[in-house]
């Protein structure tokens, strides 16, 4: 099992969301990391495309028996995983 | 982010008032027994039912979990399935203390551990009902999904209230990528814009649409997205609401009779957050037209006293300054009973758990007192209560009256056994910590004992009284207040080396500026070195400091006394005050120590 921490430090929203997606699939599939840590500090908003990637990460790392955490997530953001019951995917954990 | 904070505190202080009531009225339940006020339990559900739909929509997951449980018991008490005895309340009590906590914490971020609350909420809820209902509380329901691959699963409990309230249930259907982020809003609106318009009970992706990320890459992007929502308006009212297509929204059907039979009826809805939200901003207007009206005579005063018209502008000064006292004592002033009540539920608690049989009669008719000293007299008057009950001699209920009357600008309270037998012989209390609580109040404690009468503890406080909020400080083993509105800051852990003499003034050096150092006495700079704190003063835009021995300084609200013969002549202090363990506090006089310092007076006057 090999760990890593993320830190995108900005906004999770479409305009990023390829080339941060890109650095998960590089993390994921070169790397071998097969727990992964996405630290949203600095992340203020997070929208319905960068939800998506949220969960296409969990997808790809389930398949490889991994497990994805969402680390430091501000009140707004915790919730609203909260809400649309995401934390029965993977692991929330706010500021 | 859309709830923003006002909203928040007008939530906290509609959940202190609503908690504040249903505990009165948990309370008055538990006296009934078996015998239910049909009315008033139904009052203590809806009150918590407006308490968890706030909750839901701040989207504050403890308050809102604690709350759905303690509205499920309330339920079982309202449909009588469930009688309000003194260990079902008291878990219901013990709940509303949580919710206490847990609304003190929401700024904070502390996490708190509700679990064993929870639990004991749950196991009440299951374990009093009748087998054919207990199985309600775990049973968990399917309501599957259009797709036909997912279910939600519902505890079944949760739908019979849904039901019970004469909501309707529907499965919405959303793509969050078109009907969200096409639409260029963000899920926290989004899902904030269904809060408005039901509960949202459930909700779910469907996460193997979404994809991997390798999938993501060749395919288009799609995120099915469930919601199971309860609300009490129509299937084509909410069309309209959440711009629905036919498709995308389904009633449940679930008949109730199935799950048990309803007994309840559709609440009335309560105080929206929006209202209350108004009722606030007018409140606010008239205190500034007020304030306005305040300063427009005050203008009118400076032209009369700059016209020589001293005693017009004095007139004038004066009656603002009534209007400003008499709005000050508006504000704070409320009824006695809305406060001390408060004291039945100490005494309650302590019946309980000492298993004993206590009763308690509070009588304040319309008495209207400062809240601040209320609240300071429910901790002493408690203590009192506790050691009257300790000392009857009776095998039975033990009943004590609180009465209040108000006789010549002094409110008169006086505590008695309702059965003055109970005591068999002159017996007085040792009340010495309550005593010391309650003279800090400016108030006198007396008791007696006659025959016929039995015991009676009297206490007097004046209606009229000074209260300061300040800080506490502790200088050479005296004790200060200083008053919260001229302290700027307190600075700890001081550099020996900042300190210096200068031109014959004490000076502390605080990041590159000088603060000038007020002296009581005359001392030494090797005296300061010593000091563990130091209190930044500001009096109008002048600022000074005061070394002060207090290792953690305290905000307190006192009631102030005048000064004696002996102090009325010391210029330093304003006035005094008596601490909760009875040591003597003296109110700084922060212009005066402003004045001594831009005079260089190194006064060597001390109290």
């Amino acid at each position: 099992m090999s760990k890593k921490v993320i830190s995108p430090g900005q906004d999770i929203v479409a305009s990023m969301v390829p080339e941060f997606k890109k650095r998960l699939q590089e993390i994921i599939i070169e790397e071998g990391i097969t727990e992964l840590d996405i630290d949203l500090t600095g992340v203020e908003m997070v929208d319905s495309v960068g939800l998506g990637a949220f969960i296409a990460t969990h997808n790809t790392l389930s398949q490889k028996n991994g497990k994805l955490t969402v680390i430091n997530a501000s009140n707004d953001i915790y919730s609203l995983f909260k809400t649309m019951r995401l934390d029965q995917h993977f692991e929330i954990k706010q500021v | 982010m859309l709830i923003d904070h006002e909203t928040t505190d007008i939530y906290i202080q509609e959940t202190n008032q609503s908690l504040a009531e249903i505990e009165q009225n948990l309370i008055l339940l538990e006296d009934m027994g078996a015998q239910i006020d049909m009315s008033l339990a139904k009052r203590v559900y809806h009150a918590m039912h407006v308490i968890r739909n706030g909750a839901s929509l701040l989207a504050l997951s403890k308050m809102k979990e604690l709350s759905q449980k303690i509205e499920n018991v309330l339920g079982l008490i309202c449909t009588n399935r469930l009688t309000p005895n003194p260990e079902v309340i008291n878990i219901l009590l013990q709940g509303i203390d949580h919710l206490y906590q847990l609304i003190d914490r929401i700024y904070s971020n502390d996490e708190m551990d509700i679990d064993e609350q929870s639990v004991l909420l749950t196991g009440l809820t299951s374990a009093v009902l009748p087998d054919n209902i207990k199985q309600s509380v775990t049973e968990v329901r399917d309501i599957p999904l259009p797709d036909g691959k997912h279910a939600f699963q519902i505890p079944e409990l949760n739908l019979i209230q849904v039901l019970e309230q004469g909501k309707n249930i529907y499965i919405l259907i959303f793509d969050l990528i078109k009907d969200v982020q096409n639409k260029n809003n963000t899920p926290f609106n989004f899902v904030r814009y269904i809060q408005q318009h039901g509960q949202i009970i459930d909700s779910m992706f469907d996460i193997q649409s979404v994809g991997t990320l390798e999938e993501q890459e060749y395919g288009s992007e799609e995120m099915p997205y469930f919601v199971l929502l309860a609300s009490s308006i129509s299937d084509k009212q909410l069309k309209k609401a959440l711009d629905l297509a036919s498709h995308q929204i389904q009633q449940v059907t679930i008949d109730l009779d199935d799950l048990i039979h309803p007994t309840t009826k559709q609440f009335q809805q309560g105080m929206t957050l929006s209202i209350a939200n108004q009722s606030r901003k007018t409140d606010n207007k008239k205190r500034v037209d007020l304030l306005n009206a305040f300063s427009c005579e005050l203008k009118f005063a400076m032209d009369c006293l700059s016209n020589q018209s001293l005693s017009v502008g004095k007139k004038r000064v004066q009656s603002v300054l009534n209007s400003l006292q008499d709005l000050l004592n508006q504000e704070n002033s409320v009824l006695a009973s809305k406060i001390l009540w408060k004291i039945g539920r100490n005494i309650r608690d302590y019946a309980y758990q000492s298993n004993l049989q206590i009763k308690f009669y509070l009588k304040c008719g319309l008495i209207k007192m400062d809240h601040r000293i209320l609240y300071r007299l429910i901790e002493p008057l408690t203590n009192i209560i506790i050691q009257m009950v300790r000392s009857a001699q009776t095998n039975t209920t033990v009943q004590i009256c609180l009465k209040m009357t108000t006789i010549d600008h002094m409110i008169h309270m006086s505590l008695s056994f309702v059965d003055p037998q109970v005591l068999k012989q002159e017996t007085y209390l040792n009340l010495d910590i309550a005593e010391k609580k309650i003279q800090a109040l400016s108030a006198e404690v007396k008791q007696s004992f006659e025959l016929k009468a039995g015991l009676n503890i009297a206490i007097r406080i004046p209606q009229k009284i000074i209260i300061i909020p300040g800080y506490h400080i502790v200088i050479d083993e005296n004790h200060y207040i200083v008053p919260k509105f001229n302290l700027k800051e307190c600075l700890t852990n001081l550099d020996p080396l900042k300190w210096r003499k200068e031109d014959s003034s004490i000076i502390f050096n605080h990041n590159e500026k000088n603060i000038r150092i007020v002296e009581l006495s005359n001392k030494d700079v090797s005296y300061f070195k010593n000091k563990q704190s130091l209190i930044v003063c500001e009096v109008g835009n002048k600022c000074f400091g005061l070394a002060t021995d207090s290792t953690d300084i305290f905000e307190m609200d006192v009631v102030c006394q005048p000064l004696g013969k002996q102090l009325d002549s010391n210029p330093l202090i304003v006035a005094n005050c008596l601490l909760d363990d009875g040591q003597i506090a003296f109110v700084l006089d922060m212009g005066f120590l402003l004045k001594m310092l831009d005079n260089n007076k190194h006064s060597t006057k001390t109290i």
